[in-house]
């Protein structure tokens, strides 16, 4: 059983959360800064954060950093760049196995804890500037990160839906900028960009590990208590405004299936009441869209929902063939259309309860799940026991769930066009 | 009931492995985990999208079937003749699903209340077959967009070409859902034929992990399982030559940035010497271009490779391919550098110390990859489907691997006249 220790201040804005559970071989150690999302440093920040994890001044390249997790028993470290709504959160996440199975009786905990430390305090930089060689390295990778959104077809058409939804808010920016601007970025404006993300980011540090470990609470102590600090609040939840009239949009591809992403907006439907209709609407198998626009009508293979709390916005997409678009359009309507009109049963929504009791109970048997957990505790501003929020979804009435569906409005809707036939799959050349 | 039991077990970690020959002809594997709060299980046949030709013991003739029907049998099990087994799955509150893969087929469910009714689902549905012309037809349908999504997908695209490239008659190389056409020529007369060759249970695994007891798994197993007779199956691949199809091939697609994979074939083995050959294999191919090699550092430093350059292995019955991938500008420079620096270590031998810290990192990923029990389960399958071998096999192997077994698979299993370079080039711009 998970035991979840109380917060730890460990200077202005940075928090220290523990959690314990003895199931576990391995360690997690999760650092997440928040920012705020804008066009001008997305990019930026998101390079800078992937260099932390390249290189230190204690490890000064690629491949001495990669040796020493080698080292010690293949410990993983990697920066994670997300988004919530209108805040990009800049991880660096590491997982090793517990100090118990080390071969030699050494303590790895306290080689990851210094080394990742050392990534974040310490990089390998000169002249308030990134080392040239690992800059130029990330940069690349950004830039080609950048180009590739295209190649997964499912979240590019995602991506482009959020941009025109969300467009003139934060969110409308790109998770990790735009070409322009990463192409800009120079050692120092990286450079620049670390300073200000230590001295105004908030920050959560999050351990998820098997027993207690009492030095890494003293080394991250006295690693964050001397910085210099002057924290920038970010804000998790800006609900997005709701267009007068729905934007239509289609972009052309040459790809054999249509996507299709529709996002629906309300203003001020309670979220626990969004979240069961996001559930009984396309959040499990059991869903309408599931069961009516997949299973009924053949029309695609996935068809989902999912809800976007800080943007109070309700996602749908599929994938369909063009011939099929109009007709898939309108049976995801019908069902937003059969919310409204109570088109659901109680054990429906007792079904959509028991699937978030076991999506939460999974999350708590993976040390990623528990830390995301806290994380997202943290942002909402609750500190809900995972048994509290699973009471708090019981109490959605079936007359809240009908008054969300009705409040929901249609914002935008955009197609990924397919133009290429089937037959134009088979163009291999061979020499 | 008498069963024959053994227990198997992971001195380094103390977990442990039921393993029970039902009477029914069914092999049951059981981890339990009680510290956690939810609970897995795997239902697998020994059938996947390479079995395209088999004969039963007294059948006069093979039969031969169209491309993709593994797959299509286990999108129609979840058919039953009076409802839509998800729903079943929904009442009980546990989440299911199934996929299927060159050489298996696995229907899963995970749940954190409700086991025993959950398996007795899964025993139930996958024991009981219900085809018609009209549920076939239905599933055309969304089959037909499932193959369209992945003909979008590069990275699906990319693995097949190379397979193709890689391999003359072995079915490794057709696409695990088929196609379009070939899914039009199944019928339920040939589901059934599929269904009673490869679904008798003699030929089947069921695996269980997490906050469940053998005992319980095995009161569900005497009520649910229906005897089988035991059969001798033959499924046979036409002869495949050692050599490549072609060395070279590519296709355009709407990618960003141009994606590569190269894939060197070797002669492929079965049970405790398949993964001893892969993870000897992996082993060599991290010093000859793992990340903290001299190779990578190069690569990089020529800006030909970015950070989605990895090694792969890829084994099965009748293939065996070590791969690497990534993107590049220049695919065929970076397979020349590889192919140079094979050729170099094979003259001048692999670097010791490096082979020696790889190995014990291989140790730390061996010793967490049944950290949790969706990671456990997919262990014991995988064991299952690798010859019956044991779930903690791997840190064994793993420890009797010796720089000069690496040497050796060097030699062997990296030749400059068995490889293929598959690409992805960036499609024109759409006008």
């Amino acid at each position: 059983m998970s035991q979840l220790r109380p917060s730890v201040p460990l200077s202005d804005s940075i928090t220290y959360t523990e959690i314990y559970d003895e199931k576990f071989k391995t360690c997690a150690l999760y650092f997440r800064f928040f920012v705020k999302r804008t066009p001008q440093t997305a990019a930026v920040n998101a390079l800078m954060i992937d260099l932390l994890t390249n290189c230190s001044a204690d490890y000064p390249t690629l491949a001495a950093l990669t040796l020493k997790k080698q080292s010690l028993y293949g410990a993983s470290l990697h920066s994670i760049r997300g988004n919530t709504g209108d805040v990009q959160e800049l991880t660096i996440a590491a997982n090793w196995i517990d100090d118990r199975f080390a071969l030699e009786g050494e303590s790895v905990t306290d080689a990851m804890a210094a080394l990742m430390l050392g990534c974040i305090l310490r990089p390998n930089a000169q002249n308030n500037a990134f080392d040239a060689a690992a800059f130029r390295f990330c940069k690349q990778n950004l830039l080609d990160t950048i180009d590739c959104e295209i190649n997964q077809k499912r979240s590019y058409a995602m991506l482009r839906a959020a941009g025109i939804a969300f467009e003139g808010e934060p969110a409308a920016c790109p998770p990790y900028g735009t070409r322009e601007s990463a192409e800009q970025i120079t050692a120092e404006s990286a450079f620049a960009a670390w300073e200000t993300m230590l001295k105004t980011a908030p920050l959560e540090i999050v351990a998820v590990l098997p027993s207690e470990k009492p030095k890494l609470l003293q080394m991250l102590s006295d690693a964050f208590s001397s910085l210099q600090r002057d924290p920038v609040p970010v804000m998790f939840e800006s609900a997005s405004p709701c267009k007068a009239s729905p934007s239509v949009i289609e972009e052309p591809m040459p790809v054999t299936q249509c996507k299709l992403v529709l996002a629906l907006k309300t203003a001020d439907a309670p979220h626990e009441a969004m979240q069961m209709l996001n559930l009984l609407l396309g959040g499990t198998t059991g869903s309408l869209l599931f069961a009516n626009v997949r299973e009924k009508l053949s029309l695609c293979y996935y068809c989902a929902s999912r809800y976007q709390r800080s943007k109070h916005t309700l996602i749908i997409d599929c994938g369909v063939r063009t011939d099929k678009l109009c007709e898939a359009k309108e049976a995801i309507l019908d069902q937003c259309k059969a919310l409204r009109e109570g088109g659901f049963t109680d054990a429906m929504m007792e079904e959509a309860i028991l699937f978030y009791e076991h999506s939460l109970a999974s999350a708590s048997d993976a040390q990623s799940g528990l830390a995301a957990w806290v994380f997202q505790q943290k942002q909402t501003d609750r500190n809900l026991t995972m048994e509290e929020s699973i009471a708090l979804l019981r109490t959605v009435t079936r007359e809240q769930i009908i008054a969300a569906a009705n409040a929901m409005q249609l914002d935008t809707v955009y197609t990924l066009l397919a133009t290429k036939s089937e037959d134009e799959n088979g163009e291999e050349a061979s020499e | 009931m008498k069963y024959e039991t053994t227990i198997l077990r992971d001195e380094r970690t103390g977990d442990t492995c039921t393993c029970i020959q039902h009477p029914s002809g069914l092999e049951i594997r059981v981890m339990e985990q009680p510290g956690f709060s939810t609970a897995h299980a795997m239902f697998g046949t020994k059938y996947g999208s390479i079995h395209t030709r088999f004969r039963l013991e007294g059948d006069a003739d093979y039969t031969e079937v169209p491309a993709g029907i593994a797959h299509f049998l286990e999108h129609k099990l979840f058919e039953n003749e009076d409802c839509d087994v998800f729903s079943l799955f929904n009442q009980v509150g546990a989440s299911a699903n199934a996929y299927t893969s060159f050489d298996r087929t696995v229907y899963l469910f995970s749940c954190s209340k409700n086991f025993d009714c959950s398996l007795e689902i899964l025993l139930d549905f996958v024991q009981k077959p219900y085809f018609t012309e009209a549920t076939v037809a239905k599933e055309q349908g969304i089959i037909a967009q499932e193959i369209k999504m992945y003909l979008d997908d590069p990275g699906d695209r990319l693995f097949f070409q190379l397979l193709r490239g890689l391999y003359h008659n072995h079915p490794v190389h057709l696409d695990v859902a088929g196609s379009v056409e070939s899914i039009a020529q199944i019928t339920p007369e040939l589901l059934y034929a599929c269904y009673r060759t490869f679904y008798n249970l003699n030929n089947m695994v069921l695996c269980c992990t997490g906050n469940i007891t053998a005992e319980q798994v095995l009161a569900v197993a005497d009520r649910m399982l229906k005897d089988a007779p035991a059969q001798k199956l033959e499924a046979v691949f036409l002869p495949e030559p050692e050599t490549v199809v072609r060395p070279y091939a590519s296709a355009k697609m709407a990618v960003g940035k141009t994606m590569f994979m190269i894939g060197f074939k070797s002669q492929p083995e079965s049970g405790l010497e398949e993964m001893r050959a892969a993870l000897t294999a992996m082993l060599t191919f991290s010093v000859i271009a793992g990340s903290a090699s001299p190779l990578y550092q190069k690569l990089m430093a020529e800006n030909l490779i970015n950070d989605t350059f990895n090694t792969d292995y890829f084994s099965g019955d009748g293939f065996f391919c070590m791969l690497a991938g990534g993107e590049s500008d220049d695919p065929q420079a970076v397979l020349d550098a590889l192919l140079a620096e094979i050729e170099s270590a094979k003259v001048n031998g692999l670097d010791a110390a490096l082979f020696d810290t790889l190995k014990r990192a291989a140790y730390g990923e061996a010793l967490t990859a049944n950290n949790a029990p969706e990671g456990a389960v997919s262990t014991l399958v995988d064991s299952y489907m690798t010859g019956g071998i044991s779930p903690f096999a791997r840190i064994q192997v793993l420890s009797e691997v010796t720089l000069a077994d690496a040497q050796r698979c060097l030699c062997e299993r990296f030749r400059a006249d068995r490889v293929c370079l598959s690409v992805i080039e960036p499609a024109a711009p759409q006008a």
